[in-house]
């Protein structure tokens, strides 16, 4: 395996690696289906409480609709941007073996922030996030 | 309530457990000050998660409990044999103590300190109090804003056998839920069952109820569901007897005492102080009453552990 030297991988590791993006104001681990969040790091837009909330209404926004969830796998979506005045909002959400219920959130600067290789962190931490 | 009983275990920095000695059982463990892991037999722990919803198959998870079980090495030793990342085993602590502390903290039980205890699955993620506070409160909400009555969660969960619309639209969990739903099994059951966490399927079912996909039926009769149900029932009518015996001031002590039974409170190995009299004049402000009803009980041992902490530190 590749990675196989960073396995001991824990939370504050995947927050700490995110953290360190150019450009990034915060991040964070989202449990999806109950809204909860697990871990965070740096600050979240607006108030702190309603981030994971419109995080999570957003994923469920893109589930719902057929036309982008069913291109490929069956209701696959790897991450959601929103390009947005006050930055880019990039969520991940990592598939584990039996369900996908976690999703990494990272807010970036407009200016400094770079939406690539942002998105390439969040797979190469998704891609650890769980045991095979 | 338990969350006021924490607070000065978490205040001083302590590790230990708050073991839950009323129904439903349960346990707060608490590792220098904040919250490392709760469990009830209500909600979905670490193990359920993993070895229920088939992440991990249970021969993997009884190895672990073997081998790691006496040094608290449970979690550390799944790492190790690469079934799961601490990562992942972190996430699902948060999940599992969140969902057990959405059944303890509003409770108004005997509950004692155990210096010194942990968990065997050994270390996870910590959480401050407060955390945990905040999200059993948003929980409560959302749980709220869903479906107004408590009692679905304890009923069956019954599927539409014909809906009216053409299409329907479920999330994956909700799929396992209507899958699952065999006309007995209460959403406490499903959860159980499928190794998700409760209160997640408790929203899910709240969710479609609301939209007429599911109803409720007969109260489940398992032994979850029923436990659930009955500490629920206790807790609202500790709620109302302290409405009537309010209504008669003077004598309001007695009534509100009776509805909460079980043993008092015993810190080991420590005499039990005075209990203070001057606190019960404060009980009768009128606005407050409610919610220092519910607290009653907790008063006492709050008190006491508050003196056995000033005490702890002067050693």
């Amino acid at each position: 395996m590749f990675f196989r030297g960073a396995a001991v991988l824990d939370i504050d590791d995947c927050l700490h690696r995110l953290m360190a993006l150019q450009g990034v104001h915060g991040a964070s681990l989202i449990d999806y289906p109950s809204g909860s969040v697990i871990g965070a790091a740096g600050r979240g837009p607006g108030s702190r409480d309603d981030t994971p909330a419109d995080a999570v209404g957003m994923i469920h926004a893109t589930m719902q609709t057929a036309a982008f969830a069913t291109v490929g796998q069956p209701a696959h979506v790897e991450d959601i941007v929103i390009t947005a005045g006050n930055g880019y909002h990039v969520m991940r959400l990592l598939a584990s073996d039996v369900e996908a219920r976690m999703v990494l959130y990272v807010w970036l600067d407009r200016a400094v922030g770079n939406l690539v290789m942002a998105q390439r962190q969040l797979s190469v931490i998704a891609s650890q996030f769980s045991a095979n | 309530m338990l969350r006021e009983s924490l607070e000065p275990w978490c205040a001083a920095g302590v590790t230990g457990a708050l073991r839950i000695l009323d129904p439903p059982g349960g346990v707060v463990y608490v590792v220098d000050g904040r919250v490392a892991y709760a469990e009830t037999p209500v909600a979905s722990g670490v193990e359920r998660l993993l070895t229920a919803s088939g992440r991990l198959p249970a021969d993997a998870w009884r190895a672990a409990v073997t081998a790691g079980r006496a040094q608290h090495r449970i979690g550390p030793e799944l790492v190790d044999a690469g079934l799961v990342t601490q990562a992942e085993l972190e996430a699902l602590g948060v999940i599992a103590l969140y969902d057990a502390a959405f059944f303890l903290f509003d409770l108004v039980v005997a509950a004692h300190f155990e210096h010194r205890a942990r968990h065997p699955v050994g270390h996870l993620r910590t959480l401050d109090l407060r955390t945990v506070c905040q999200e059993v409160d948003r929980r409560k909400r959302l749980l709220a804003d869903a479906w107004p009555d408590a009692a679905i969660d304890t009923a069956a969960v019954l599927p539409q056998r014909r809906l009216r619309s053409q299409c329907v639209a479920l999330t994956a969990l909700q799929w396992e839920v209507v899958a699952n739903a065999d006309r007995r099994r209460s959403p406490i059951d499903l959860a159980r069952l499928l190794g998700r966490d409760t209160f997640t399927v408790m929203l899910e079912v709240r969710r479609m109820a609301r939209t007429g996909l599911v109803e409720p039926g007969r109260p489940g009769g398992s032994a979850a569901a029923e436990s659930v149900a009955t500490v629920r029932a206790r807790a609202a009518a500790g709620v109302t007897a302290t409405a009537t015996a309010t209504a008669q001031p003077g004598r309001h002590a007695k009534p509100v005492a009776e509805p909460a039974p079980g043993p008092p409170p015993e810190p080991p190995g420590e005499p039990r102080p005075h209990v203070p009299l001057p606190r019960r004049a404060v009980r009768q402000e009128p606005d407050r009453r409610t919610e220092l009803a519910g607290t009653l009980d907790t008063r006492v041992p709050e008190q006491i552990l508050t003196r056995l902490i000033a005490g702890l530190g002067a050693l």
